[in-house]
């Protein structure tokens, strides 16, 4: 091959533009993906597209685990709509709700399963028409959005609207919604544009004359309605379809009690038509829409998601599905994933994708080894995250055990050093260092270029006898075009990306 | 209410914004229960969002709400009127003495 002398270093001059930088493209910071720029314009801490890694930190992408056993099965002909977790006492349970209108328990301890409510109690199951919540640790109370839609459960009784109340009393009848939360002690549902809330210390009396009530919102900016009532910070936020606002100071004085609270809108412009992408995150909250992830700080709605611009909008109105959150404890750092069907950037097919955030600046992409995943939710107790996950038939642990059964896949950004401008033709050097937890499948990293697989070089590394860093032996190449990037792509169930990097030599010059 | 939150010295625009909307809340809800209470109407300003860079304004309002809400409730009260968000000591001593007003006047209208 022959060689050619680069030219000689010449002061700039604006006839005379300075030679790009020189030196290797190194892929090692590990700062999350980001799909907003074009590949190009990605930072050099960064990659383009993660889907299956972790970024945690300078030097350590590693592989994410996959799913657990299966811990709940639905009944024959039925499939899962929704689940959320409660305990009662100390003991965990998930409340599942199916699509025959039945709701079963099971204790995510010893997967014992018990009917909460028979077939044909919730009359239409979907994910909007259900909320739930736990009343301290006595009670789970969930709403369904028909006329008698108000329950109460406490782990072996099902108190239902007319029947006996827990405590005394009998259930309220017409109380109805499709979200519910606890907050100053006191039982919040959310019916369309109107809350409704119990006296105080009270899960079964709404009445006015002990201090409950209810107000609707004709506020322009509402909308169309209520999606959730979540409590944070010592809050009631209400979050609309386009529209936050939040409740304080609530109080209930005289005889008869009244009950007073201050009713205030955050955001004007922004809220949420999926309920179940809304959650707690820390003292604020975050919540997911048509044009990306945003936190609440304070009264402050502010975009968090722009590094996923380039996938987060790529399926229209997300062909009708319903976004989903929750939160896991992953390799000690606590994580949130919401749920969205995307164009998946390397096979340009539609996925339900994990998107996931650190709280900070990394964002990256995960899918399990299951078909499709429909709905997730998060188990909390003793401060502990887990994210639970359902293809509609399975409910299981996510991000439970190292697995090779799922892809996992990199895109770095495409650089365009050393001088793509000038490019003919160049050699490459692709190096690096892995780290092997586990031994089991292989890697590939392709070498490729602005004109995507046309001219794409496969380099399969050999895999190490033995766990551990692995420094693999550099590997050559031809550049196959003027920008060039990396692909990675395994099944490998637990290794560590440390470092890869490639060297260049231009070869020969355009022009 | 986070009245705690209130003791925090902000350091990010994250916790500018949460401190802020804690703050003018909790005025908001000490304006509305004296008015329940009393029928005394206070001012309330608007003193959230605001920039603690370029906002004298600020203070000076701030510490109006504060004057008049010591007055109603009886609270001997600091002198809220100077403020410097640039200068550590400066800024601390006035967190302080900011959430103790709010702190002993949520305690006298049963808000926390």
């Amino acid at each position: 091959m022959p060689q050619v002398e680069p030219p000689q270093e010449q002061p700039s001059t604006p006839y005379t533009p300075a030679m790009p930088a020189q030196g290797p493209l190194i892929l090692d910071k590990m700062a999350g993906m980001n799909t907003s720029p074009d590949r190009m314009g990605v930072s050099d801490d960064q990659l383009f597209w993660i889907d299956g890694f972790m970024p945690l930190d300078d030097n350590n992408l590693r592989t994410l685990p996959g799913v657990g056993p299966q811990l709940y099965n639905a009944p024959p002909g039925t499939t899962i709509i929704y689940f959320d977790f409660f305990n009662i006492a100390s003991s965990p349970k998930c409340a599942v709700f199916l699509s025959n209108g039945k709701v079963d328990q099971f204790d995510t301890d010893t997967l014992a399963v018990t009917q909460i409510a028979p077939p044909g109690t919730v009359l239409v199951p979907f994910i909007n028409n259900i909320g739930t919540t736990q009343y301290g640790n006595q009670y789970l109370i969930f709403v369904c959005r028909q006329n008698d839609g108000y329950f109460i459960w406490d782990g072996a009784v099902l108190y239902v609207p007319g029947g006996p109340a827990p405590g005394g009393g009998l259930m309220p009848l017409g109380l109805h919604g499709s979200a519910v939360e606890i907050y100053q002690d006191r039982v919040w549902i959310a019916n369309d544009a109107t809350i409704i809330f119990s006296a105080p210390s009270s899960v079964s009396d709404f009445t006015g004359g002990s201090g409950g009530g209810s107000f609707t919102s004709n506020d322009s900016f509402l909308k169309v309605l209520f999606e959730r009532v979540v409590s944070v910070n010592g809050f009631l936020y209400q979050i609309g379809d386009s529209s936050v606002n939040y409740i304080s100071g609530v109080q209930t004085t005289g005889s008869p009690p009244v009950t007073t609270f201050t009713n205030q809108n955050a955001d004007a412009q922004v809220g949420s038509p999926y309920p179940a992408s809304v959650e707690v995150f820390g003292r604020n909250i975050l919540m997911a829409n048509s044009f990306g992830v945003h936190v609440i700080y304070g009264s402050e709605v502010k975009k968090v998601s722009k590094p996923l611009d380039g996938v987060y909008s790529s399926v229209a109105s997300f062909a009708g599905f319903q976004l989903s959150s929750g939160q896991a404890t992953i390799f000690g750092r606590r994580c949130w994933c919401v749920l969205v069907p995307i164009i998946d950037p390397i096979s340009g097919l539609l996925r339900n994708k994990l998107m996931m955030w650190d709280g900070d600046k990394r964002w990256w992409a995960s899918e399990q080894d299951v078909a499709s995943i429909i709905f997730i939710r998060h188990q909390e107790i003793n401060s502990t995250f887990t994210l639970w996950g359902t293809d509609g038939a399975i409910i299981r642990r996510y991000f439970a055990v190292g697995s090779f059964g799922f892809q996992k896949n990199l895109l770095s950004k495409l650089w365009s050093r050393p001088g793509w401008f000038m490019t003919g033709k160049a050699g490459g050097m692709l190096w690096g260092c892995i780290k092997y937890n586990f031994v089991d499948s292989a890697i590939v990293v392709r070498v490729e270029s602005e004109t995507g697989l046309a001219f794409a070089q496969s380099l399969p590394l050999p895999l190490p006898g033995a766990a551990g860093y692995n420094v693999f032996d550099p590997q050559s190449f031809v550049q196959p075009g003027k920008l060039i990037g990396m692909f990675v792509s395994t099944t490998a169930s637990d290794i560590t990306i440390n470092t890869l990097g490639i060297d260049i030599q231009i070869t020969e010059y355009r022009g | 209410m986070a009245l705690a939150v209130l003791g925090e010295t902000p350091k990010t625009p994250e916790q500018l914004a949460v401190w802020s909307f804690v703050h003018m809340s909790h005025h908001r809800d000490i304006i509305r229960v004296i008015f329940e209470a009393t029928g005394l109407r206070l001012d309330e300003w608007v003193i959230d969002p605001f920039d603690p860079n370029s906002d004298d304004t600020w203070i000076y309002q701030h510490a109006i709400m504060h004057n008049q809400m010591d007055s109603v409730l009886g609270i001997a009260g600091y002198d809220l009127s100077t403020l410097d968000w640039q200068d550590p000591e400066i800024l601390a001593s006035w967190i302080n003495a900011n959430q103790t007003e709010h702190y002993i006047a949520g305690n006298i209208l049963g808000l926390g």
